[in-house]
């Protein structure tokens, strides 16, 4: 036998080469996918933040043609008890016409407020709201900007209903419960508004003129990010029992008048367990992604914190360990504190 | 064979003790329980705030306060869900409010205020590090 003989000697991979080659294929790979997925998640929060910009440029242009910011949500109910001479709106309708929605705007009846019950004017309002529109979406919230919710204030005494589109976006209409106390350390008196202003019997009748933020408008929050829609969250967990509880009033819509509602009084963390649902609706230190549940915390999927617009037209990327005292400061427009800015 | 392992295990215990260290910007909270009961069944959503003596700490404040759940079980937080109460001398009172689903505030309370005035309080506490305290059944009378 002559092993050399044959002039070709065929090149191949043996199975050990082959195997390495795929292991470190994989390594490699194993190693890009956070990086796509954090790239990915990277381009989310640009179009999130320009929603803000623009959202915020909206604000301030309304301020421009009226020379009064846009009322974060009002609710007239002659007599108390007159319901269907009532009307309402919410800031996301009124700034329609300064984010280029002129034609839904039009569409939209302001002798009457979105409702199912008041007649066929309001249930036409009704439409208008349901609308969804992207500029309203961040994108890195899970839900669809086309996921429309049903809202319905029967718990709060008040038999109507109505059908809202998703906004991720809420105005911070001041500060007061747990939030405060901690923020200001027990001293929490004083006047703890913040810049949209909350009107009618649900609220005082404020200036929302530009010179009453006297704290400055670099330092000054409009409005941050809380993801919005019909669900609710406890961190980035699905909370189905408080879901079902809360979704009709979390005010999660851009028409939605409730999304007019956020006095924010904090949140705990915590993990998400359904037998301890009610318990995440306790005031706390928490107030940027802890839950988004109207009133307790702002909410965004961001790694780390949440964007907010800022009273200049700036955009501001706020930590979600941001102190009490900070946030609080940031929020009302004219309590004069003194603090140091994030970095 | 004995030194690389006597090594991987010097790194396990370090990366333990490293990981393991609380929050330096949060205080120390220890958990402080109990269970609620008006006039004798378990009570939810009573709201429990603990009054710290000589008022709130003025450098770093923090609130403790705690919530009955459907089985009068309650767990003293500070910062995340049953973390607990901080070190110090604490007067409790209690309230049992209604969720007010448009202000989304804490509003009124069943109890009519008489368990709400720390000064009059009958239950107090000492929280100490490092020991948990289970305050056994509060019996509250709803009427």
């Amino acid at each position: 036998m002559v092993f050399h003989s044959s002039p070709f000697r065929r090149r191949a991979f043996t199975l050990v080469e082959l195997l390495v080659v795929i292991a470190i294929i994989g390594i490699l790979v194993g190693l890009l996918l956070p990086a796509v997925q954090a790239a990915r998640e990277a381009a989310r929060r640009m179009q999130c933040s320009n929603n803000v910009k623009q959202m915020g440029l909206a604000v301030l242009n309304y301020e421009s043609a009226y020379k009064s910011f846009p009322i974060a949500w009002w609710l007239d109910i002659p007599g108390g008890t007159n319901l269907p001479a009532a009307n309402g709106n919410v800031w996301g309708v009124s700034i329609l016409p300064f984010i280029e929605q002129t034609n839904l705007y039009n569409q939209f009846d302001q002798r009457f407020p979105a409702m199912n019950e008041l007649g066929p004017i309001a249930q036409s309002n009704v439409k208008v709201i349901s609308t969804p529109l992207n500029f309203f979406k961040c994108p890195s919230s899970p839900h669809e900007a086309t996921e429309v919710y049903t809202g319905d204030a029967s718990d709060a005494g008040l038999p109507i209903t109505w059908k809202s589109a998703p906004s991720d976006y809420i105005p911070a209409t001041g500060v007061r419960g747990a939030y405060a106390n901690i923020a200001y350390a027990g001293n929490a008196g004083g006047d703890r508004h913040g810049v949209l202003q909350v009107y009618g019997p649900y609220g005082s009748n404020r200036s929302g003129k530009i010179g009453s933020i006297t704290d400055g408008t670099t330092n000054t929050i409009l409005f941050g990010e809380r993801t919005g829609g019909g669900q609710i969250y406890v961190g980035r967990t699905v909370a189905p029992e408080l879901t079902a509880v809360l979704s009709k009033t979390n005010g999660g819509g851009w028409g939605d008048l409730l999304n007019g509602e956020n006095w924010m009084s904090g949140a705990i963390s915590g993990i998400y367990s359904a037998a301890q649902a009610p318990l995440f609706l306790q005031e706390g230190p928490c107030g940027i992604n802890c839950n988004n549940i109207r009133g307790r915390s702002f909410h965004s999927f961001h790694t780390g914190g949440a964007h907010f617009g800022m009273c200049d037209g700036s955009v501001q990327y706020l930590s979600e360990n941001v102190e009490p005292l900070v946030l609080a400061a940031m929020i009302t427009r004219q309590k004069g504190e003194v603090f140091a800015f994030p970095q | 064979m004995r030194l690389p392992l006597a090594g991987l295990l010097l790194v396990l215990v370090l990366i333990g003790v490293g990981c393991s260290g609380r929050d330096p910007n949060r205080k120390e909270t220890v958990p402080v329980i109990g269970v609620i009961t008006v006039d004798g069944k378990p009570a939810e959503s009573v709201q429990i705030t603990f009054h710290p003596e000589g008022g709130m700490d003025q450098t770093q404040p923090t609130e403790t306060r705690a919530m009955s759940a459907a089985d009068g079980k309650f767990a003293a937080t500070t910062y995340e869900l049953g973390d607990g109460a901080t070190l110090g001398k604490f007067k409790l009172t209690f309230k049992l409010p209604k969720l007010n689903s448009i202000s989304m505030t804490f509003d009124g309370d069943a109890f009519k205020g008489r368990y709400a005035n720390p000064e009059k309080s009958q239950h107090s506490i000492e929280v100490v590090s490092g020991m948990p305290i289970d305050l056994g059944t509060i019996e509250l009378s709803g009427r």
